[in-house]
């Protein structure tokens, strides 16, 4: 899927980014979602319904984001929505019901929601056969705030998953650090070196940096990396190697896009764990 | 822009820094630096050339680009090579009446399961004591590193002992620097905590000897009264070729509050992966200046002449083109070009040096060229095509005159 003037550049913030190399011979990011849905097994179980999405909601609207479960190598995915219908009571949730309603039910029974500025939602290999997506979680910010919390929300059930500190990671590392080293998970004070295994040094190099607190574990998302960063993710995590092998040999034909990279992390035994990592591109 | 130029002959050479030659294949071609050379001797950009070599290339045409640099007019005329090169008097000699002035030997232990050890080549340390007694026999300068490694620590002030008894003139302390990020790398890599105290006493060591001495690639915070010794420039590159593997990337979590932002590299990113990030021990100074964002990969000499030169001639690269820019802002590392389109759509056009390895939209003979900072209407191909003509005139304007200090 080329490139094209077309094309509208997302961070997993929905803030647009100017490309960073000009679009002669490059290809759409999408393109490595619909790989991994590919190598996972899952392209024709969610091709049609991820572009009934586009369709109904416009291209290059919404995030979509591939992780990688570094225990079992097992993929998920999630669906980020920005909420431009906030005047609605269900905001965008209305549209993307209708979008995926030939192949699944989203947060049935739900039916009211307060204000939300984007809406997420997950799924893995096993969910299109149970044919539905019980939860959704909802992205609220305070106007001209840093911090995000997130809920997941289901017909019975809102609860928080993550608060969020958006922040450039230099020019704002006064507020940066101490949102990272106060932590359930990870005893920075008795060991100050495992700052250096999650603020890594690679991905240091980003345009904004999201620090989540999240109920199992903490969260940083490098957001603005670029291909060779994003390269270096997938060698520093071991992502599946036909996944490396796809990267690499469109690595070239990617370089104008800037990728966003989440990891998750918690401490075990004096070292810093990753249950999982994964990184966001708009679609 | 460098005071040097790197002329790599081969890249069979162990590299300052380096304890062990780990290199790509890399040459540049003896007819091109001789045509440089040539055009050099008329308008001088470089005082000095350094050649590296250790190989076959070097063998049959050493002596060739070292009759080309004489030509052309480099006052310092450096050779990096292997010792076992330069350990018969003949050959020495021969060297040195051929023009090469200086010669920088690696040195990185006081005994030869030391020293050996680390270069990975038995013998080495023989050669190298060697080789530093043949040269002090003749009027050259001679430059001796040493890779500081949790290995040679504690013999650091032997060495240095050793490298002045030997007569090194100047002695570069250089904190090891992984090529790759293995087990056996970070093994190396010497914490700060130890290494600072010891740089400190082998500067003051080189001091009272009366012997120059340069640190690189340690924080320039940590140097404190020292920090004048710090030096994290290097040579440009003749047409961007470089041996070895690409230079590490460093960064500073203290970055954009610290008065030393630009003169400082921050830590290997080996080292913060080895070490962390060291947020207690670093010693950010106030800034004074507002902060701005860069490339963290880019080198900057500290205390170096930094004042722009040949603007004109920096201009005139852009032909016809010039008047289609609102003027050039140069530094060791960029020439930048603001321009401006039709449609009020601004955006800077970014010369720096030649890296094939670098993601790049052209390159011309000694740069790679992109723009960035866009702001207003304009559409990527609508960019494109304005900016095409004028990177066209570049890369057919740049015979290599115009160098900038690579990444």
């Amino acid at each position: 899927m080329p490139a094209s003037n077309r094309d509208r550049h997302l961070n997993v913030g929905f803030e647009a980014y100017r490309p960073v190399r000009p679009l002669a011979d490059k290809v759409r990011g999408e393109n490595l979602l619909w790989h991994s849905l590919l190598h996972a097994g899952q392209l024709d179980a969610w091709d049609d319904p991820l572009h009934a999405i586009q369709r109904r909601l416009g291209v290059d609207r919404s995030i979509w984001g591939v992780f990688v479960d570094l225990q079992t190598s097992e993929l998920a995915w999630e669906l980020r929505l920005l909420n431009d219908q906030p005047g609605a009571p269900l905001g965008v949730l209305d549209p993307l019901r209708a979008a995926l309603r030939p192949w699944l039910e989203l947060a049935p029974g739900l039916d009211a929601l307060g204000p939300y500025a984007v809406l997420g939602l997950r799924f893995d290999p096993s969910t299109m056969a149970t044919g539905r997506i019980e939860a959704i979680e909802l992205h609220e910010r305070e106007p001209g705030s840093p911090t995000t919390s997130v809920y997941r929300v289901t017909s019975t059930t809102r609860e928080l998953v993550s608060s969020e500190l958006l922040r450039e990671p230099k020019r704002h590392i006064n507020e940066v650090l101490p949102a990272i080293k106060t932590s359930e998970f990870v005893n920075f004070t008795a060991q100050p070196r495992l700052l250096g295994r999650v603020m890594i040094p690679e991905l240091f190099a980003c345009r904004r940096l999201h620090v989540a607190k999240r109920p199992t574990c903490d969260s940083l998302c490098f957001s603005g990396v670029n291909v060779e960063q994003l390269a270096f993710t997938y060698k520093r995590f071991d992502y599946p190697a036909p996944m490396l092998e796809f990267l690499t040999a469109n690595q070239a034909a990617l370089e104008h896009l800037l990728f966003d990279v989440a990891i998750e992390y918690r401490e075990v035994e004096g070292r810093v764990t990753y249950p999982k990592t994964g990184y966001y591109g708009s679609f | 822009m460098s005071d040097d130029l790197l002329v790599t002959i081969d890249s069979e050479a162990p590299l300052p820094g380096r304890p062990r030659a780990d290199g790509r294949p890399a040459a540049v071609e003896l007819s091109r630096f001789a045509a440089f050379a040539q055009h050099h001797a008329q308008a001088p950009t470089h005082a000095r050339v350094i050649f590296c070599g250790d190989g076959p290339a070097l063998e049959q045409h050493g002596f060739e680009f070292v009759m080309a640099a004489q030509a052309g007019g480099f006052t310092r005329i450096r050779l990096d090579t292997s010792a076992r090169r330069l350990t018969e008097a003949a050959q020495v000699r021969a060297v040195v009446m051929a023009g090469v002035n200086e010669f920088s030997v690696g040195l990185h232990g006081d005994t030869p399961a030391l020293h050996d050890a680390l270069t990975g080549r038995a013998g080495d340390f023989a050669d190298v004591t060697t080789c530093l007694s043949r040269l002090a026999k003749h009027d050259v300068r001679v430059l001796v590193d040493v890779v500081v490694t949790t290995t040679n620590l504690e013999a650091l002030p032997r060495i240095v002992a050793l490298a002045i008894a030997e007569g090194a003139q100047r002695i570069a302390l250089w904190s090891y620097l992984a090529d790759r990020d293995s087990p056996e790398a970070r093994a190396l890599i010497v914490s700060l905590e130890a290494l600072i105290p010891a740089v400190k006493r082998a500067i003051a060591q080189c001091r009272a000897a009366g012997v120059q001495v340069v640190v690189r690639h340690v924080p320039a915070c940590l140097l404190a009264e020292m920090s004048d010794a710090l030096d994290n420039g290097s040579a440009d590159a003749f047409e961007g070729i470089r041996p070895g593997r690409p230079l590490p990337r460093f960064n500073c979590l203290h970055e954009a509050k610290c008065g030393h932002a630009e003169a400082c590299l921050g830590l290997h990113h080996a080292y913060v992966n080895t070490h962390g990030w060291e947020l207690e021990r670093l010693q950010p100074s106030p800034r004074t200046q507002p902060w701005r964002e860069r490339d963290r990969s880019v080198e900057l000499g500290a205390g170096a002449n930094a004042t722009p030169r040949g603007h004109a001639a920096w201009l005139e690269l852009l032909g016809e083109h010039a008047s289609l820019v609102a003027g050039v802002s140069l530094t060791r590392t960029e020439a930048r070009y603001p321009m401006q389109m039709p449609d009020q759509t601004r955006f800077v056009l970014v010369l720096t040096a030649r890296d094939d390895d670098a993601r790049t939209f052209t390159q011309s003979r000694s740069f790679n060229l992109a723009y960035t900072d866009v702001e207003g209407p304009a559409a990527e191909l609508a960019i494109a095509e304005f900016v095409g003509p004028v990177l066209a005139t570049i890369a057919a304007n740049d015979d290599g005159a115009l160098s900038l200090n690579p990444r």
